[in-house]
């Protein structure tokens, strides 16, 4: 499928919001410190962007491990993003004989968005790759030489794969969150050398390795509006509108400014997309916002890590289907699901092969129906009523489930 | 006529034949086509086969190599299984890399045999952690007409039975490997495991049942691995699969069982009697 | 009854949790735990495709498998073609000639019968999306114990065999399995999977009817 653009219409809608917003904010500077008119203004002011938020604000980060280590789902508003960390012994490159290798690789299917095609490379993808590996292996956050077995021989290679689930804006952070909490994460199994031969320990055998990290970076986005506006944490729609190019648009410059920072506020990637910048302030201060979020942000990761590691000590299973959530109206769970059924063994069996038939009076318990039909055509009224077009698809459902007759 | 009646109403054609009780080809609903099986045939590999099953026909090449084995399960050796599917066995196909028919094939074809636990892989380890043999059987597919699981299946049986790995000497010290290829011990093989295709045709009231269907009736039944296909190896099932394709009532399973018992008894039969054959002639 | 009844032992699905719409971009989407294992299935269609892959009877289906980490193997285009060929008998395709489906499936936490619980998982996606579908389908796995018992879930077992049917007739549709056994345990498998189905088939209508309710 090709990719639904954005219309002239929603662009500027977009903009005018946004540029609205901003005047606002300028004149909440200006009575700051009265409180009543502060109150007005703010009252005024929630809406800044289209999903409610203040230029600032960015969506709810949430990080979910799984069962291995190194292995996290982190979803930044609806942006999920599964990462996962593995290890292999392998040579090490010629130029560099006594370091461990990182590889990074990131794969948008389909289900990230219906645009994507699968098995193919986009730009995006490349786009992600590289600014992963800036931000990862250029800044040599990773201590590789403790990832060194055998000098010339063999060293660990860690790969990090980075699957986009669902892309919802920002895939830039929420993948570089992802991928700094599961190389956080990740343990590697201890190995012993006697000799010639090393051995590698299976984690009941030895407590694994933790990787060594020197410092966190992190990626913050922000969306740049008419050379004076950052948005913090931008959305599918923002991100598109502010690296588009509108011709009557009320601003026209714009971009996606990418500031990669770990948590001592040191710099370490700077990557500009879109319009040129005739205005330096703006870059200076996104660092300065950058570095807030940055520090956060890293000092969730690590509290997420050491309450894991800690429920890990204390022996909970720990696993990706905590991450469904129960009481959704989308949601269901049921713990005991039982059916009685006649025991039955193999050796039992072969001795009477031939009244096999009988043996199956399986008794499962008759399900009431849960529905009667009065009840059935009043959901299927209340469907019409709220959603014409898909009538067919609850009919569907209901006729598949052998509730509706007919 | 036929020809051109067939081309316009496929679905009818089949149906035709089918609600008379014969297939379009004569054959009777359980009738199989007949195997020939020819051991030894490719002088360069180590072991080879060639089967024929109906129009089906594949060639089994089986080529030794000697590896270390991995860090993790030093004690065993390697088999490697492949099937190739290239463009002269079918108009489906196309040249380039393996089409992913190819690769499910490949991997039914591998499932089964590891399944069936025929082979232990520790018979192929020389020295534990240092060398191993390395087993690699490619199966090439002269002609694709359907049941090609079967054929592949008969085809590595029929070539591993034949097999034998020369004694090699590795000496510890100066690691050094000598192999004698005069002196040879025959690979022990426990069993073989043997696959019976069914199309499973869905006609008005019943479903019908077809033992060892041409690619003709498959794609009439269902298309890629739609038919049922069963593995037995001394008696016990090694396999099962069937995906998606008519449905399969309960009394046909135990009909299926029954004519796959048959049919692994006679491939064991023609297997083991075209390798003494063999035997006698190069006597 | 007395004799009979203590013949008669409670077996236990493994506890299933899941959540539609998980995923706010495609078109419907699923995520399934069943025991520990845990899968996550996207729907998208019907869309427009390359013509090259269109079918003038009815609507292409394309599966994707994404294993958790490393690259793709040939396992993967085995378990894609088990979950097409399931499909696509369940989806009523000649509604959407020339269209394309995508069902993409990935793995989250495989503590065996990854395949039984994903091919569930697309079920519910499938159901979530609004594809018109034939029937729904239910994969449950059987295991064979030690002492040659069939037990359901069959977790931790080296033989399983794995049956999906049908929600109209309780046939059997598709059928795969692990490790040897002997012709009287697949069909007393068999018959098990078929009885259990019926609790699958029951916690989707409950999935159903919860948000129908409240629509």
């Amino acid at each position: 499928m090709r990719d639904v653009f954005l219309s002239n219409c929603e662009k500027n809608f977009i903009q005018k919001i946004v540029s609205e917003g901003h005047v606002s904010k300028n004149e909440n500077v200006y009575f700051y410190k009265v409180f009543v008119i502060y109150l007005i203004i703010f009252f005024f002011n929630i809406f800044q962007r289209l999903d409610g938020r203040n230029y600032n604000e960015s969506r709810r980060l949430d990080i979910s491990f799984g069962s291995e280590y190194g292995s996290c789902v982190v979803s930044l508003g609806e942006t999920k993003v599964l990462a996962q960390v593995s290890c292999e012994v392998t040579q090490p490159k010629q130029i560099r004989p006594n370091e461990g290798i990182l590889y990074i690789n990131v794969e948008i299917s389909p289900m990230a968005a219906p645009q994507f095609e699968a098995n193919r490379q986009t730009d995006l993808t490349v786009y992600l790759n590289r600014l992963l590996e800036k931000c990862y292996k250029d800044s040599k956050c990773i201590d590789l030489e403790s990832l060194c077995i055998v000098v010339e021989e063999k060293v660990w290679s860690l790969r990090v794969d980075i699957k986009i689930l669902n892309h919802a804006g920002n895939l830039i952070e929420c993948a570089s969150i992802a991928t700094l909490t599961s190389l956080a994460h990740f343990k590697r199994p201890d190995v012993t050398r006697s000799g010639d031969s090393v051995i590698i320990h299976t984690i009941a055998e030895k407590d694994p390795i933790p990787t060594v990290l020197y410092h966190y970076p992190v990626c913050v986005t922000f969306a740049i509006f008419g050379n004076d506006i950052l948005l913090s944490d931008p959305s599918f729609t923002e991100e598109s509108v502010c690296t588009s190019s509108t011709e009557e648009g009320i601003n026209t410059a714009g971009g996606l400014l990418v500031i990669g920072m770990n948590q001592y506020k040191e710099l370490c990637l700077l990557d500009l997309t879109g319009a040129a910048l005739y205005n330096s302030n703006i870059v200076h201060k996104a660092i300065i916002n950058a570095a807030d979020r940055s520090k956060t942000i890293v000092d969730l990761v690590k509290k997420n890590i050491v309450s894991d590691d800690t429920s890990r000590q204390k022996r909970v299973k720990i696993n990706f289907s905590d991450i469904i959530t129960e009481d959704h109206l989308l949601s269901l769970s049921q713990k005991d699901l039982s059916i009685r059924l006649k025991t039955y063994n193999v050796d039992d069996m072969r001795t009477k092969h031939e009244n096999m038939d009988e043996d199956e009076d399986i008794d499962v318990k008759p399900e009431p129906s849960k529905y009667d039909g009065n009840e059935v055509f009043f959901i299927l009224l209340l469907a019409v009523a709220r959603d014409f077009a898909r009538v067919d698809y609850y009919l569907s459902i209901l006729q598949e489930l052998c509730i509706f007759p007919g | 006529m036929a020809e051109i009646y067939k081309l316009i109403h496929p679905v009818k054609y089949f149906n035709d034949y089918i609600s008379r009780d014969i297939r379009p080809d004569g054959r009777k609903f359980h009738e199989q086509r007949n195997i020939k099986v020819n051991v030894n045939s490719l002088k360069t590999a180590e072991a080879s086969a060639v089967v024929k099953c109906g129009n089906t026909t594949v060639v089994c090449g089986v080529q030794l190599e000697l590896a270390t084995p991995k860090a993790e399960e030093p004690e065993l050796g390697f088999l490697v299984t492949n099937v190739e599917l290239t463009p002269l066995c079918s108009s489906k196909y196309r040249p380039g890399p393996p089409s992913d028919n190819a690769q499910v094939q490949s991997y039914m074809l591998s499932d089964i045999f590891s399944n069936s636990k025929c082979i232990d892989l520790k018979d192929l380890c020389i020295v534990p952690d240092k060398l191993a043999w390395v087993v690699y059987c490619d199966i090439v597919c002269l002609d694709n007409d359907g049941s090609l699981v079967d054929a592949c299946i008969i085809a590595l049986m029929a070539s591993l039975k034949t097999l034998s790995l020369p004694t090699v000497t590795y000496d510890p010290e100066t690691e050094e490997i000598k192999v004698d290829p005069d002196v040879r011990t025959p690979l022990k093989v426990d069993g073989c495991p043997v696959a019976t295709s069914f199309a499973v045709y869905k006609l008005t009231e019943r479903n019908i049942l077809l033992t060892d269907p041409s690619a003709y009736e498959e794609e009439m039944c269902g298309g890629l691995g739609a038919h049922f296909t069963v593995c037995l190896n001394k008696g016990l099932i090694c396999g099962n699969h069937k995906f998606g394709g008519s449905h399969l009532l309960m009394e046909n399973q135990e009909e299926v069982l029954k004519i796959a018992k048959e049919r692994a008894n006679l491939v064991v039969k023609v297997i083991d009697s075209c390798i003494k054959n063999e035997k006698s002639i190069d006597k | 009854m007395g004799a009979e009844e203590k013949d008669l032992r409670d077996f236990k699905l493994q506890p299933m949790k899941c959540e539609l719409n998980f995923l706010s971009k495609s078109d419907g989407s699923a995520i399934l735990s069943q025991g520990d294992t845990v899968a996550l299935v996207s729907v998208n269609g019907p869309l427009d495709i390359k013509s090259t892959s269109q079918s003038i009877e009815k609507s292409t289906l394309e599966i994707l498998f994404c294993s958790k980490g490393g690259k793709p193997s040939v396992a993967d285009r085995y378990k894609e073609n088990v979950i097409r060929q399931t499909c696509e008998k369940a989806v009523l395709g000649c509604l959407y000639p020339r269209t394309g489906i995508t069902i993409t499936i990935q793995e989250l936490e495989d503590f065996g019968g990854f395949l039984s619980c994903a091919l569930n998982c697309a079920c519910l996606a499938l159901l979530n999306s609004g594809v018109s579908l034939r029937h729904v389908f239910a994969c449950v796995t059987c295991g064979v114990d030690e002492k040659g018992e069939v037990v359901l879930g069959g977790r931790g077992c080296d033989t399983q065999i794995s049956c999906v049917f049908d929600s109209i007739d309780k046939t059997l549709i598709t059928c795969f399995s692990e490790g040897t056994y002997s012709e009287g345990t697949y069909l007393e498998a068999v018959a098990r999977c078929r009885a259990a189905s019926e609790l699958v088939f029951a916690f989707y209508r409950d999935v159903v009817s919860k948000y129908s309710n409240a629509i």
